[in-house]
């Protein structure tokens, strides 16, 4: 579905309506005459009008928009409709409403309504600048190639940049290929075409050269211009970013002042040359580079005069502000969250506090332009739904995680860690309902394993709990803010915890496999190697275990399963650099200090029953026989912390095994 | 004008009328759910007794652990069989 050209609606403003009217079904479009309506109110016909909730309120917003984009414009067929109305008689409230009604009506005839798959329509605007993987994602494709033949080096999925005539492609290497990531390739392949024809742009085929006047490179190819528009055998048609009058002298220049082709064909660096073939994109160079030029043009002795090759600039598309604007305007739509507008007073700050979507802490407003950043982080479609999150059990998109995630202060390859984080808490095995509401203090702590960890450059040593780690900080708070805001866990209403625990706010953390004696705890946990992942444990206070005396294994896990054996329930067992290096040196696996403090911590039932005076302890009915401090493998291990310090720490658990959580772990997919 | 993205979900809670209050329980099936806390027994036991006393027919219900909201399947079993449901938090 697309506006025919020349419907007359606003100066520039269709762009915009489209943009609206894109989220329409055009089969509920054609019966609901396109959504938006303003109806009578009945006590005072002729002045009153009462918001009709029925309508869309996206489009009614753009129609608004066009209006009065067109009361602007003196001599513009919309003002000329409105001074009519308003010396017919009517309020100009009024003259204003019958300009929107009017604008409506041309809409509703220039809409062509198509039985073709409205993927291909919507499509168009659901293109994705560039396949934005995080970083840390482009660095594990690297070693990917590097180490291929690698068992579980194997399960990145990677898209990537070409300029073959289909736009983008994916290479999807593996195993892992997975369904939405084909189905977003070939949505970015078909996108240039539709939205070229959907913009009403139809690069001419030939070749297409994006410029600025202020670019020095851009104007030492002016000959080299002149020349090709000249001599070429193909038409050549110049699009200038930022000065119609440049290049001067040549025929066929169109000034881009909106930056829209420069924005659809993808530049970032000018002077771009780019081929065209029946309307889709066959080979490009950026710069001045005399041997290419003349490779795609065909001509010989191109810039006689010129140097072989010169850099080029920057697009004006990537200067930072105009970036964002672009982002905003051609991806903007895409996002399908409320838009909440800010007043000119409100404090933006006190405005996200008092909305209540804050924990306490400020929060960064999630403006259209941060969250598209954040999306950026990820290669899953916005739309996709993550998870059910508890208590209400709301399904959330990956728009939604990255709302909160720009919250929370995350950066983009944060994201691809916060989903599984989101993933993990949501499942049946861990629980998160019951975490949340118990009046115990615990709440979900993060532990992140895997590549992922140095590529976002997260904190595994010094302080690893405390603060000073952006993606330590922020990663485990994006969860707990999806949980309050989207699943509408709040503390006092569901949340019950009669402590609570800082760790409430953020408890995300890196493990030490660098320096670790032992395989890593996704490992333990059955995933391969270097793959990312995230386990989740329910987890409250910490407590330090000193020990600075022992230097043989057998004495430092005696000293553990003294302090094990005073917490209540589940625990993590994070151990230090300084008491690694001991078991290290004994030969200690994971697995023998695991075994180990399970024979140290069994004990008879009428020792753990009502002793020293105590009424608290094990319900008769177990009887006497020994028995497992952790029957459901609720002790899990870690390592991490400074390299000084003979201490460990035991992060105290919560209810384990199906009666409560049971510590989940998720692979991170970039 | 500044505009930002909800991070809520957007939905307004449903809202669901509360049954009116019998004034009397006699003759009243009234259900017992026992929420798997240590000694909630005991104080179920106890309002049991009370509740037979006072004519009631009575029903015991018990959830499979504290930590989760009730399986859907009984809680409708309490709904269809009982007109008053007791749940008890003990420790």
């Amino acid at each position: 579905m697309w506006l025919k050209r020349g419907s007359r609606i606003g100066t520039g403003n269709q762009e915009c309506v489209i943009a609206k009217i894109k989220p329409v079904d055009p089969v509920t479009a054609a019966r609901h005459d396109l959504g938006p309506r303003a109806s009578r109110g009945s006590a005072s016909p002729q002045r009153t009008r009462r918001l009709n909730r029925r309508g869309n309120r996206q489009l009614n917003h753009a129609i608004h928009i066009a209006a009065v984009t067109q009361l602007r414009h003196a001599h513009s067929d919309g003002r000329v409709y409105f001074n009519r109305k308003v010396a017919e008689g009517k309020t100009k409230k009024e003259a204003l409403r019958s300009l929107k009604r009017r604008s409506l009506r041309r809409l509703g005839q220039s809409v062509s309504v198509t039985s073709s798959p409205t993927r291909t329509a919507p499509g168009v605007w659901t293109v994705a600048q560039t396949p934005k993987v995080a970083l840390w994602w482009r660095a594990s494709a690297l070693k990917t190639s590097r180490s291929r033949s690698k068992p579980g080096c194997s399960r990145v999925t990677i898209v990537q940049r070409s300029h073959g005539a289909a736009g983008w492609t994916a290479a999807v290497p593996t195993r892992t290929a997975r369904p939405h990531h084909a189905s977003s390739a070939q949505r970015m392949a078909l996108s240039f075409g539709s939205m070229a024809l959907a913009e009403g742009i139809k690069l001419q085929d030939g070749l297409v050269a994006v410029v600025k006047r202020d670019c020095p490179t851009c104007a030492t190819v002016v000959p080299v211009l002149a020349q090709l528009a000249t001599e070429g055998a193909e038409p050549l048609t110049v699009y200038t970013q930022d000065d119609p009058t440049f290049p001067p002298g040549i025929d066929g220049v169109v000034y881009d002042r909106d930056l829209t082709v420069s924005w659809l064909l993808k530049v970032d660096t000018v002077p771009t040359l780019v081929r065209i073939r029946d309307g889709a994109e066959t080979a490009r160079t950026v710069g001045w580079d005399r041997g290419r030029w003349e490779e795609l043009s065909g001509l010989k002795q191109l810039g006689p005069g010129l140097p072989p090759h010169r850099p080029g600039c920057g697009s004006r598309t990537t200067e930072p502000s105009v970036a964002e604007e672009l982002d905003v305007r051609f991806r903007g739509p895409n996002l399908r969250s409320r838009r909440v507008v800010l007043s000119e007073l409100e404090d933006e700050m006190e405005a996200m506090w008092d909305r209540g979507w804050s924990d306490g802490l400020p929060v960064v407003p999630p403006t259209e332009a941060r969250v598209l950043a954040m999306l950026d982080g990820t290669t899953r479609e916005p739309d996709e739904v993550v998870a059910t999150v508890p208590p209400n059990l709301v399904p959330v998109t990956v728009e939604k995680v990255a709302i909160n995630a720009v919250l929370a202060g995350c950066r983009p390859e944060y994201l691809p860690v916060v989903l599984a984080a989101v993933d993990a808490a949501c499942t049946d095995e861990f629980n998160m309902h019951g975490l949340l509401a118990t009046t115990w203090s615990a709440g979900p702590v993060v532990v992140v394993n895997g590549p992922v960890t140095r590529f976002i450059g997260m904190n595994s040593g010094v302080n690893v709990f405390g603060p000073g780690n952006r993606a330590n900080a922020t990663i485990g708070r994006a969860l707990q803010l999806v949980i309050r805001n989207v699943g509408g866990g709040r503390p006092g209403q569901v949340d019950r915890a009669v402590f609570g625990t800082p760790g409430k706010y953020s408890f995300c953390f890196a493990e030490d496999q660098a320096g670790s004696p032992w395989e890593p705890m996704s490992v333990e946990r059955g995933l391969p190697a270097e793959t990312s992942a995230v386990t989740l444990f329910a987890g409250g206070g910490v407590r330090g275990i000193v020990d600075q005396q022992s230097r043989s294994p057998e004495s430092l896990a005696r000293s553990y399963a003294l302090a094990l054996g005073g917490v209540g329930f589940d625990a993590m067992l994070v151990v230090s650099p300084d008491h690694g290096r001991v078991f290290r040196d004994g030969g200690w696996t994971k697995a023998r200090l695991r075994y180990e403090l399970d024979e140290l911590l069994a004990r008879p039932g009428p020792e753990l029953r009502s002793v020293g005076g105590i009424a608290e302890g094990i319900p008769e009915h177990l009887g006497d026989k020994r028995l497992p401090k952790y029957p459901e493998s609720g002790l899990l291990l870690a390592y991490a912390g400074g390299r000084a310090g003979l201490f460990s720490a035991v992060i105290e658990g919560w209810v384990g095994g199906r009666r409560g959580s049971i510590p989940v772990t998720k692979e991170v997919v970039p | 004008m500044r505009t930002v993205l909800d991070p809520t979900a957007e939905l307004s809670p449903a809202a669901q009328e509360i049954q009116p209050r019998p004034t009397s329980l006699a003759g009243k099936v009234v259900g017992l759910l026992d929420i798997s806390k240590p000694r909630g027994d005991v104080f179920l036991d106890r309002l049991e007794q009370q509740l037979v006393r006072r004519g009631c027919q009575v029903r015991r219900y018990t959830k499979p652990t504290f930590t989760k909201p009730a399986p859907i399947d009984l809680r409708q079993e309490i709904a269809v069989h009982c007109d008053v449901v007791i749940e008890a938090l003990a420790d």
